[in-house]
């Protein structure tokens, strides 16, 4: 069965499309990410131009982060302080990053930056995950053959090394607008997240993009957050970040389809709610290292892409 | 009495000779079903029926086309000699959007060169006509031509057949069906058929076909393009409901 897309003029398979959604929608609930690294890409495989894709994208996720959010608030994941430090940070990031992109667009190699950003942020978050859980799952099982003498032994080095780091974070833990963040248990300068998340909207804007997967390892390894709340966190800023988007692009550039966002949504939402529930099922190493690899995937993917003679040498303008 | 008796003979015979190679020689006329394409809901493309009578040739040649215009597009290259990207703009001028050119067979054995480019059928016709515009230092223009067609076939709106029009000889009829690709755009489309005999076009019919919208795709398009601060609040509270609904129908499918 077709459907017509009246702003992408084209048509598409519906089942393909609301599957394209469940996937996706499934890895937004399980990683607190909105997909838009994944699902922009796989919507201009099947047609969609790529401006009303990465729209649309956005559109979609409002429906998938909306129900993932809504499904973590319920399970008392979601740290609404931090989540609207982030936001804030992420807005004035995003505006910045679109006039970077403006400048370099009438000077010429966006295209070169987008892509090389891309490559570059995806490799290195996708490899230092992959290994950090890989060493966090040994840790785990060689602490599990240990005798009780040796736990002890091992538990008191890693207070030590604790101390040690505790003391190095002194500067940022000297800055002002000290907020103790109930729901994470951690206390950071307001200043910290509010940073944090002017230098996610910058590259996210860039990359064009909701931000979600870097977003979500600043937030387990720089302001160490437990990962079930950075995932429903990480769900509700980008929910806010993507109506912004939604709204500027129908607004100034007519690329949303409505009836691909419908679609989309019907298989993504349902895909979060599935994803959520998966999620408590696994350990948040395992989660981790599942989402290093799909960003290591995606990262190889796009090396690919860039080294392969392209069949066709002519594009349509827009996206990356 | 006599001259009279063989004037009225003689013109009897030119009549009747009249008569009949009218008759034989009938003007080429062409019809296409549907004349009309609706873009529904459920648009995927339509079958398109070209058919035609008073054809006195063996070849004939089915032109369809959109109106010349210009494509926007990117080229892609090597940047510093290892990425393959997006390297700047190419515009394709005098081009359509849709071209579509079927033909009994191959129109190369069927026109010289020169026709074809008079009459611009077929695609080194439309090769010659293009223009590009482009920020490439030293193009080679043959070959990003090719590549636009190569483009242009791989987005289903050009096709060059041969051996794909039927004749029939018997009724001096001809006719094709085509799969009328969904990727083509809504506007007006010439439709045109060519006779072809001893290198030469002796006769030429045409038409047009029409593709729009309607319904839900026309009234959503209008609102996307001249409401467009409503069609994106509609759209972020459809997905905001949807997504807090199911949200609800899992609590209450439930528990955790």
């Amino acid at each position: 069965m077709y459907i017509y897309l009246p702003i992408a003029l084209t048509s598409v398979n519906l089942l393909l499309v609301v599957g394209l959604g469940l996937l996706v929608g499934l890895l937004s609930g399980l990683f607190g990410v909105g997909g838009g690294f994944l699902m922009t890409p796989l919507l201009m495989m099947i047609g969609i131009p790529p401006t009303v894709a990465a729209a649309t994208d956005a559109n979609q996720i409002v429906a998938a982060s909306a129900s993932g959010t809504l499904a973590h608030w319920r399970l008392g994941n979601v740290d609404f302080k931090m989540g609207l430090l982030l936001l804030a940070g992420g807005f004035a990031g995003g505006a910045l990053g679109v006039h970077v992109i403006k400048v370099l667009r009438a000077t010429g190699g966006a295209d070169f930056l987008i892509k090389m950003t891309y490559v570059i942020m995806l490799g290195i978050v996708g490899t230092f995950m992959f290994f950090e859980s890989l060493h966090a799952m040994k840790k785990q099982k060689a602490v599990q053959l240990m005798s009780e003498e040796e736990r002890l032994e091992a538990e008191r080095k890693e207070r030590q090394k604790a101390r040690a780091k505790a003391k190095k974070k002194s500067m940022v833990s000297s800055l002002p607008f000290q907020i103790h963040f109930e729901k994470s248990g951690v206390t950071h300068s307001a200043i910290l997240p509010i940073g944090l998340g002017i230098f996610v909207g910058v590259l996210a804007a860039i990359m064009g993009v909701g931000g979600g997967f870097l977003m979500v390892p600043v937030m387990i390894y720089l302001l160490r957050m437990p990962m079930h709340v950075v995932v429903g966190t990480s769900l509700f800023q980008i929910m806010f970040t993507c109506v912004e988007v939604t709204f500027l692009q129908s607004y100034q550039n007519h690329t949303v389809d409505i009836i691909l966002a419908i679609l989309l949504l019907l298989g993504s939402t349902i895909g979060a709610q599935l994803g959520t529930k998966l999620g408590k099922k696994l350990h948040g190493e395992q989660l981790k290292i599942l989402l290093a690899m799909i960003v290591i995937g995606v990262t190889i993917k796009m090396i690919l892409g860039l080294v392969l003679e392209p069949s066709l040498l002519l594009a349509h303008g827009g996206g990356h | 009495m006599i001259k009279i008796h063989i004037l009225l003979k003689t013109a009897l015979v030119y009549v009747f000779f009249l008569l009949f190679f009218l008759g034989e020689a009938s003007a080429l006329t062409m019809k296409v079903t549907p004349g009309k394409i609706p873009i529904t809901l459920g648009y995927h493309g339509t079958k398109l029926k070209v058919e035609g009578t008073g054809l006195n040739t063996s070849d004939v040649i089915i032109q369809i086309s959109s109106k010349l215009g210009e494509q926007h597009l990117k080229y892609k290259g090597k940047a510093g000699g290892i990425f393959w990207m997006k390297l700047g703009n190419i515009v394709f001028e005098d081009v359509p959007r849709v071209y579509l050119v079927y033909s009994t067979r191959d129109i190369h054995k069927m026109l010289p060169p020169e026709v074809c480019k008079g009459l611009s059928i077929g695609y080194d016709a439309l090769s010659k006509k293009a223009k590009i515009r482009t920020s490439m230092k030293d193009f080679d223009r043959e070959k990003w031509i090719a590549e636009f067609i190569k483009f242009m076939e791989e987005d289903e709106l050009y096709d060059e057949e041969d051996g794909v029009v039927h004749v029939d000889k018997k009724h001096h009829a001809f006719s094709i069906n085509i799969n009328w690709p969904f990727e083509a755009p809504p506007g007006d489309y010439d439709v045109e058929a060519f006779a072809v005999e001893n290198g030469q076009v002796v006769e030429k019919a045409q038409t047009k076909i029409r593709v729009e919208r309607v319904g839900l795709i026309k009234h959503l398009t209008h609102m996307a393009f001249e409401k467009p601060a409503l069609y994106g609040v509609i759209a972020i509270i459809v997905a905001i409901v949807a997504g807090f609904g199911v949200g609800m129908v899992f609590k209450g499918g439930g528990g955790h």
